[in-house]
Order: C-alpha cells, then sequence, then structure tokens
C-alpha cells in the first residue's frame, strides 16, 4: 500500500475532493487535512485546478516537489505565499512589485488576503498605485 | 403631420415583437413598415430623431425585461438620472443578554450603514444606412435585437465579475469549491441557507446544474449508489434537476461573448446558492440601473453613415454586512 501523505486546506472555506478511493468525496474543512496517496494527488493533477492553484498544499518538501512536477516556481507565486512572504514582496520597489502582481492567475482570496496585509503597512504612493491598477475595488486609504 | 413616437406607441411593440422574433398580425406589420419607410425615405433631423427613440425605447423595455432576473439574485434598484440608489447593509445590533438580576445591561442600538453605489454606462452605438432602414422593420428590428443582446451581455459579465471576485474571498458556509460539485462540501452550504432562510435556492449554468442529480443516490440497502426513478426521469427530460435538498434549481441563461472566443458571459462552474425567505435588501449583491436607455443620434459627414448611441447607466458591488446572505460554490474540476 503506498503511503499517504497530509493535503492541506490552509483557507477559511471548505473544499472537497473526489479521487478513486474516495469515491463518495470528502470535504476538507478549513484550515484542517485530509490523508491521500500519491495516486489520488495524481489523480487531482488531472481531473481539477486545487493543486495548480494551491488551493490545497502538501506540507514542506512534499509541496516543493509537487509543484516542481506541475511546473509551478512557489518562490514567485503569490498563490503558494505565507503573510510573510507578501510582506517581503511589499516591502521591495514598486517595479518588482508589479511584475510579482503581473501574473493572472493570482486568486481572488489570495488578492484579498495581500491587500489586507498592504493596508496595515505604510506604503509609498507609487506602490499604492500599483496595487490600486490592480485591485481597483480595494480601499487602500480606508 | 410630423409622425411622432412615444414610448406607448403601437410601433415600438411591434419592433420589441420583430426582434424577439414574436407573432405580427401581418396588417400590423404591414402599418409598421411603412411607418419606418415613410421615416427614413424622408432623412430629415426629425425623422432621424424619431427612429432613435424608436429604437431607444425598444431597446429600453428589452434591456428591462432581461435584467429582470438580477432581482432574485441581488439588491436591485431603478432609479432616475442623477439620483444616487442607498443600499441599507445591517451590522451587528440589538443583543440580550443573560446577567444578575439587577445588574446594568449594556446598551446595543440596531445598526446599518448606508452605502451609495457609483454607476457607470455600458454603451452600444450602431451605424445604420439609412437607405437600408427604408427596407422597413426588419432592419430597425436587427439593430434593436443586436444592441440590446450586446447591452446584456455586458452588464451581465460586469456583474458576474464583481460578484465571483468578492464571493471567492468569503468563508465557509458562505463559499466553498471542490474537485468537481462535492455533496460532503455543497450540502452544508445550502443547508445553511435552508435553515437560516427558510428555502433556497440554486442558480448556475445548466453545465454545473446538471451535475445535481448525481449528487441524489444513496446506498440503503445496496453497495451500488442508487436512485430514485423520478429523478433519472426528471435529469432525461430537462436535463437538471427541479429542486435538489429542497432548493430550487435554476439555470441561468448564459449567452456566447461576442470576443471571438467561445467563452460564455457566465462562469460555467459556479453555482449560487440564494435564501428565499430573507429580504431582498439583505443580499450582497446590489445594483442599480440609474434612469432609462437613453439615445443620441448623428450623421457622420464624411461617409454620411447615421449613428445611434445607446448609453444606459447601472452599476454593481458587494455590500456586506454581517455576512454576504448568499454562498458561491467553485468547481475547480477541469473540463
Amino acid at each position: 500500500m503506498s503511503e499517504k501523505m497530509r493535503l492541506n486546506n490552509p483557507h477559511d472555506y471548505a473544499v472537497g475532493i473526489v479521487t478513486p478511493e474516495k469515491e463518495y468525496g470528502v470535504n476538507i474543512l478549513p484550515n484542517s487535512f485530509t490523508m491521500v496517496t500519491q495516486d489520488e494527488i495524481d489523480y487531482l493533477m488531472a481531473t481539477s485546478t486545487l493543486l495548480q492553484n494551491g488551493v490545497l498544499q502538501l506540507a514542506g518538501e512534499k509541496q516543493k516537489e509537487l509543484a516542481a512536477t506541475m511546473g509551478v516556481e512557489m518562490e514567485n507565486n503569490a498563490n503558494f505565499m505565507s503573510d510573510e512572504d507578501i510582506k517581503k514582496k511589499l516591502s521591495g520597489n514598486a517595479n518588482q512589485l508589479k511584475k510579482w502582481l503581473s501574473s493572472d492567475d493570482i486568486q481572488p482570496y489570495v488578492l484579498d488576503k495581500i491587500a489586507t496585509i498592504a493596508k496595515g503597512m505604510n506604503l509609498s504612493a507609487n506602490k499604492l498605485q500599483v496595487l490600486r491598477e490592480k485591485m481597483p475595488e480595494y480601499d487602500f486609504l480606508g | 403631420m410630423a409622425i411622432q413616437i412615444y414610448k406607448d406607441s403601437e410601433i415600438v411593440n411591434v419592433a420589441i415583437a420583430e426582434a424577439r422574433k414574436e407573432r405580427i398580425d401581418s396588417n400590423v406589420r404591414e402599418n409598421a413598415n411603412q411607418l419606418i419607410k415613410d421615416l427614413a425615405s424622408d432623412p430629415n433631423p426629425h425623422n432621424k430623431y424619431q427612429i432613435a427613440q424608436l429604437v431607444k425605447f425598444a431597446v429600453d423595455d428589452i434591456v428591462k425585461r432581461d435584467t429582470n432576473w438580477l432581482e432574485n439574485l441581488a439588491d436591485v434598484k431603478r432609479v432616475g438620472f442623477g439620483d444616487k440608489a442607498d443600499f441599507d447593509v445591517k451590522l451587528p445590533g440589538i443583543k440580550a443578554f443573560i446577567q444578575a438580576k439587577g445588574a446594568t445591561t449594556p446598551r446595543t442600538k440596531n445598526a446599518r450603514k448606508t452605502v451609495s453605489l457609483e454607476t457607470l454606462s455600458v454603451s452600444a452605438r450602431p451605424v445604420i444606412n439609412i437607405v437600408e432602414m427604408q427596407n422597413g422593420l426588419a432592419n430597425a428590428a436587427d439593430v434593436i435585437n443586436d444592441a440590446s443582446y450586446q447591452m446584456e451581455c455586458a452588464m451581465n459579465g460586469y456583474i458576474e465579475n464583481v460578484l465571483t471576485t468578492a464571493a471567492a474571498t468569503w468563508s465557509s458556509p458562505y463559499y466553498g469549491t471542490g474537485s468537481g460539485l462535492v455533496k460532503g462540501t455543497l450540502d452544508p452550504m445550502v443547508m445553511h441557507w435552508i435553515r437560516v432562510g427558510g428555502g433556497a435556492a440554486i442558480f448556475g449554468d445548466i453545465g454545473e446544474n446538471t451535475k445535481l442529480a448525481a449528487l441524489t443516490g444513496f446506498t440503503a440497502n445496496s453497495t451500488t449508489q442508487q436512485y430514485a426513478g423520478d429523478i433519472i426521469r426528471e435529469q432525461n427530460a430537462n436535463a437538471v434537476i427541479g429542486t435538489y435538498l429542497s432548493a430550487k434549481v435554476v439555470n441561468l441563461m448564459n449567452p456566447l461573448k461576442e470576443d471571438g472566443t467561445d467563452g460564455f458571459i457566465f462562469d460555467q462552474k459556479k453555482l449560487y446558492i440564494v435564501p428565499t425567505g430573507v429580504d431582498a435588501g439583505m443580499r450582497p449583491l446590489k445594483v442599480v440601473f440609474e434612469g432609462d436607455v437613453f439615445s443620441t443620434e448623428a450623421t457622420n459627414i464624411d461617409d454620411l453613415s447615421w449613428e445611434i448611441r445607446l448609453d444606459q447607466y447601472f452599476g454593481a458591488a458587494i455590500a456586506k454586512g454581517v455576512r454576504p446572505y448568499m454562498s458561491m460554490y467553485a468547481d475547480s474540476s477541469v473540463g
């Protein structure tokens, strides 16, 4: 029997998965996890975007291996970043920030997280302008 | 005597019927044809203005009727030109406390905030050959049909974008996702609104709604999934089941985008779960229509083409107080 690993849902919403081994589906509660095999990971990669978009993540080194398999560069991908990493990106210069935010794949909840962190920082006017261009619906001065 | 077209003129209703490919009595159609021919054959400023009025009134009527569905999903207000729509959003308010006899009860008050929505313009600017307009009703109906369809598509696309961008930041049970429709994730979201709102309705593209039938199976006294006969019959007949967990299932009309792709206006992988028993004012999606569709017309002196510009001012935003009072399920499966 193949080794099982922890598939984490680091979000405040529930995520459901269906695999050949979990025929009727499993509901992964917010900020919780379920155990899956490598076959299930392969199945999820082939049938959904949950792993590619960072909605579900493996722990530690396993996640790095998975990202490499999927061709995802985790270091620069906002969908996989911790709050600390996002803070570091926001502390960089405006051009770097613009380049980092230029990806269309950033998930709405990640943009929301970026906006929340940005509001708590004292950012320069040109960085706020970059954020406003990416997220016009957010009020960064409020 | 100069022809005057009003909002309730018969020609407006006939043009709407023609644009919608409805049946029209032959002599009524003949009279309408003659009227448009008369106007187009003498393209003086008054007559061109009257044709523009005809197009405007018809487009306004069609856009109003075709955006009525929004009232099931959103808090919709229609205001006059220059007016602002204020939406009341309820905040945590009056509370009751269990406490010792004679203790001082903390003061709480019924709290709400008022949100005012800015409006944008959805605009179409068809160029018309005034000579072709002399062919009568068919050409006018084409312009009306195309302009109203494009304006509706633009508005619906904008509204959907506002809704999905905001909803994906909500937490359980207001947002959920899965590799397909996962019963264990979807059911608590539907059940939440049945419990809180006295009932619920599920809105979605037919492609997503059709997957609901597969979630109705059960395995009692059997190792294989079993389905009720009427569910199978209903699914075969309509491609969707009418109710799921007592929630009414509603197919959203999902027109093709006119951007050269085969994309659709609404995301085919989203389900919106709306409580039916709560006041429409509680819904987080706020939509405002400012005034009616209005028209401006001009003749281009360079190529003698004639243009009608049609505008509808509208706005959409998400404003939630204590909770969003609707849920969104995003199907993250591929294909």
